[in-house]
């Protein structure tokens, strides 16, 4: 596995000298939290893009 | 002069290698693995009593509790009433971080235990209450005031406080994989304690890495307890199934600890790539965890009785620049990690620390300044302003989390009720640390007094009665356990034990046998009853029997340092002293700080002639226990004779000097073999002799028997024996093993043929003289041989064997020796003149 990078919101893969931007599930995942600061902030972006999105929809809704 | 060194210590509350060794055997522990292959490992011994925040800050500070403090889970809250969880602030000398602080190094210390409220050190401290957030309806919770310190960066850290709430069962998964099919009304407490203590972790972890990432620094210390919670809860899961344990609870939880070793290895793996390669990493767990058939399915109700899970070894491993790589540490204990840390930046060891440098582990030999204290430098050590405020809220959850951890008991309404336990389970603690250190005297007032506020305590009677003991307070011991007897209906195995403990002391062997087995019957097996057992067959010289027990302890717990040191002690007395040596050294590489096992091992390698080594373990012996009084006179002996050294055995002959009580003329021998006139020979030539001749001249012994009452029960009190400083006193052989060793002693044992003094004792006894006693005749022959075995195994003992007929037939010659022997100018006319030849009526 590539080395994982974060800059405070995002996480990303280094890979044969390519940073690709990882997937963070909403749900999270256990590496998350051994990853630190880095980590939990990657999960809370991802919780909240899910969370705005599901707003957003409600709103349109009503 | 202090390097530029780097240096992080994770901790990892209650890590053992027993679990974590089958982890990286199949691969599941790979940052853990690497760290060990480029490094030093090892078994830590922990310190009694086995309680996280007091060994936490031995740790943190090289000192043993009663020096640091830090007395138990909690302390009375003298602000607010009733108590609190105990703060960094009651620690009484200064840790690792000060000390770095006033030589100018930046520290950042995360959730060590205790350390709220943060100190004002040179980099950045995160106490131990800000990743405690509490339970549901509780997400916003504010910023516990004063855990963070500097204070600017409370918001940017705040941001990384995780709360239970935000983990998902997805989270979850790894250590409950079928956490979504559970029924949440049966298994919500165990589950929301895993969020719980996922989120403690999380917190810990990212508050860490942002540190790293942002800071620069020289120390960093990170204290996790997420693996000693996990054990709490969940290690009687861990396989195999215990049978108590439900098969269906087995297969829902089974997974938690390993998961949560797993947790710890990834974010071990992120920590040592934000440390770098330069930096030294020392990983280590207070103590360890029972993962066999120790572990406790449920636990006694008393305040820390979750400890009784807690296994004396815990876990070390060292790694970094000048650190050895793939090598085994042995013999580290808790209080060498803040000398050993001070060692790597070239600062000076304070000589009132506990611990000892961790020398081996280095690749290069490493030399160590030291000054008396750093308590007593003067200067800025970042600590605690005296008007530090508390938050209550943050204690009140603090506490909650020891109540439900089963540590303490729920303090209820009653306030002043909880501060007078909480006072007594610190004095008892404080207790505990004396009698582990040997020092029972100091523990006694402390006991009794406990004892006396709380009498139906099992916990304060068994340890006052443990302390009676060492102290050979058998009255009082025997009053206790009387006592007890009477309070406990069917007598708990430790109850056997105790009895069968002052039984064995007052050399009552087969009484005390009796309790010792009835308590293997009641409580099943477990070490302590097989060391006990192999103590008493010791002592009864049943070495064989003895390594058994001691072997039987070891079959059940193969880390048993004590069984390894009775083990080794019966090998010495019998003459296997490879055997020994190798049994002495298992005991030491478990448990290093133990004065006894480096002092029978100077002795085991003194009879195999390795002087030198010898002369070591002594060196050691006496850095744990300087006062005493036989390594220094075996070492008088070993650097006079054997691996000379003159000025070491001058600063060895000196502190005899000023310390031995004096000297005492014993005069030894079977009964019947010509004592009683050698002490008549004495007297009379001019020696004083201490006798109180409560046993009257009769027909056997027409002159008189001078002998001293008190001798009969030397076994149990010789605190009499300044009496006898510079006389000459009677002791049968078989008493002469219990001598005290703060007397010289110049032994004039007397020889006859052993049949002469069976037909002198059968007619004493008004026995038939046709009929030969065999048995007897032989344990007589061995007790002689036993006797110059003792007399040349002990340092302090000169021992001259006068020959009972050759004293009548020659005795001009006998005197003689006698008198160069005991180097005194005493009348050999008036000595010859007692001999009386009719005496000797028994001829063969």
């Amino acid at each position: 596995m590539g080395k994982i990078i974060g800059d405070g919101t995002d996480l990303y893969i280094i890979e044969n000298n390519q940073k690709v931007k990882l997937e963070i599930p909403p749900e999270g995942m256990i590496g998350l939290i051994a990853y630190g600061d880095l980590g939990i902030q990657a999960w809370r972006k991802a919780k909240k893009k899910v969370y705005d999105q599901k707003m957003k929809e409600q709103g349109a809704e009503s | 002069m202090i390097n530029n060194k780097k240096v992080l210590v994770i901790g990892w509350d209650a890590a053992d290698w027993n679990v974590i060794n089958p982890l990286m055997d199949a691969g599941q522990m790979p940052a853990l693995q690497k760290l060990v292959e480029n490094g030093v490992v090892g078994n830590i011994a922990t310190l009694y009593p086995p309680l996280s925040p007091m060994l936490w800050t031995s740790i943190a500070t090289g000192k043993h509790a009663d020096k640091h403090g830090i007395l138990g889970f909690t302390e009375p809250d003298a602000n607010n009433g009733g108590i609190r969880p105990v703060y960094g602030s009651s620690r009484k000398t200064r840790a690792i971080w000060n000390i770095l602080h006033n030589q100018g190094l930046k520290s950042n210390v995360v959730g060590w235990w205790p350390s709220h409220p943060s100190e004002p050190i040179n980099g950045v401290m995160v106490s131990n209450f800000f990743k405690m957030v509490g339970k549901a309806n509780n997400r916003e919770r504010p910023l516990t005031p004063g855990s963070v310190y500097p204070a600017e960066l409370e918001e940017i850290l705040h941001e990384f406080q995780v709360h239970p709430l935000e983990f998902t069962s997805a989270m979850i998964k790894p250590f409950v994989p079928d956490v979504e099919k559970l029924d949440p009304k049966e298994h919500h407490v165990p589950i929301e304690g895993i969020a719980k203590i996922l989120a403690e972790a999380s917190t810990v972890q990212a508050v860490s890495t942002w540190l790293m990432r942002n800071t620069e620094w020289d120390f960093m210390a990170v204290y996790f307890d997420a693996i000693d919670h996990f054990c709490h809860g969940f290690m009687k899961y861990h396989p195999p199934r215990l049978p108590q344990v439900s098969e269906e609870y087995f297969n829902i939880y089974n997974n938690v600890v390993s998961g949560a070793y797993i947790l710890h290895d990834m974010m071990l793996e992120r920590l040592l790539e934000l440390a770098g390669e330069d930096t030294t990493v020392i990983i280590l767990s207070d103590h360890g965890f029972y993962s066999n058939q120790f572990r406790s399915v449920a636990l006694p109700k008393f305040n820390s009785a979750p400890a009784i899970e807690h296994s004396p070894y815990g876990v070390v491993c060292i790694s970094g620049p000048g650190i050895k790589k793939d090598e085994r540490v042995y013999g580290a204990s808790l209080l060498d990690i803040t000398p050993t840390i001070l060692s790597i930046y070239g600062l000076p060891i304070g000589k009132d620390m506990d611990g000892k440098v961790l020398q081996s582990i280095f690749e290069e030999p490493v030399v160590n300044a030291s000054i008396n204290s750093w308590d007593q430098v003067e200067g800025d050590f970042g600590t605690i302003p005296e008007d530090a405020k508390e938050d209550p809220f943050a204690a009140a959850e603090a506490l909650r989390q020891l109540v439900d951890l089963g540590y303490i008991e729920d303090p209820g309404e009653d306030k002043n009720k909880a501060m007078e336990n909480c006072a007594n389970d610190n004095s008892f603690n404080l207790a505990l640390v004396y009698m582990f250190k040997g020092n029972y005297s100091a523990a006694l007032p402390l006991l009794e007094e406990v004892y006396q506020s709380v009498p139906d305590s099992p916990l304060y009677s068994m340890a006052l009665t443990e302390t009676y003991l060492a102290l050979k307070k058998f009255d009082e011991t025997e009053k206790l356990l009387n006592k007890i007897s009477q309070d406990e209906e069917s007598g708990s195995p430790k109850l056997d034990i105790l009895w069968g403990m002052l039984l064995g002391y007052k050399g009552e062997y087969s009484e005390s046998l009796k309790h010792l087995n009835s308590a293997l019957e009641k409580g099943g097996s477990f070490p302590g009853i097989y060391l006990e057992l192999g103590r008493l067959h010791q002592k009864m010289e049943r070495y064989d029997e003895a390594v058994e027990a001691f072997n039987r302890a070891l079959d059940l717990d193969g880390e048993n340092a004590q069984a390894y040191l009775g083990k080794g002690t019966c090998l010495l007395k019998k003459g296997r002293f490879e055997e020994a040596v190798d049994n002495l050294l298992s005991s030491a590489g478990l448990l290093y700080h133990f004065a006894p096992t480096h002092f029978f091992l100077g002795e085991a390698l003194f009879k195999m002639k390795l002087y030198k080594e010898s002369s070591e373990a002594f060196e050691v012996c006496l850095i744990m226990a300087p006062r005493q009084r036989m390594a220094h006179q075996w070492l008088v002996k070993i650097y006079s004779e054997y691996y000379l050294n003159k000025e070491k055995a001058e600063i060895h002959t000196k502190y005899l000097d000023n310390n031995m009580s004096g000297t005492i003329t014993i005069v030894s021998g079977l009964p019947r073999s010509g004592t009683s006139l050698m002490m008549q020979m004495l007297h009379s030539g001019g020696a004083e002799v201490l006798t109180d001749e409560i046993r009257q001249a009769d027909d056997s012994n027409p002159r008189g028997y001078w002998e001293y009452e008190p001798v009969k029960a030397l076994a149990r009190d010789s605190a009499w024996m300044h009496k006898a400083d510079g006389k000459a006193l009677k002791v049968i052989a078989q008493l002469l093993k219990f001598l005290p060793p703060e007397f010289y002693y110049k032994i004039i044992f007397m020889k006859r043929d052993i049949k002469e003094v069976l037909i002198s004792q059968q007619k004493m006894l008004n026995k038939p003289t046709d009929i030969f006693p065999v048995a007897l005749s032989k344990s007589f022959e061995k007790e002689i041989e036993r006797v110059e075995a003792w007399a040349e195994s002990q340092p302090n003992v000169d021992i001259l064997f006068v020959n009972y007929p050759e004293l009548i037939e020659d005795p001009k010659m006998q005197i003689i020796r006698v008198k160069d022997f005991l180097t005194q100018d005493l009348d050999s006319e008036k000595m010859m003149k007692v001999i009386d030849p009719e005496l000797y009526r028994n001829r063969i």
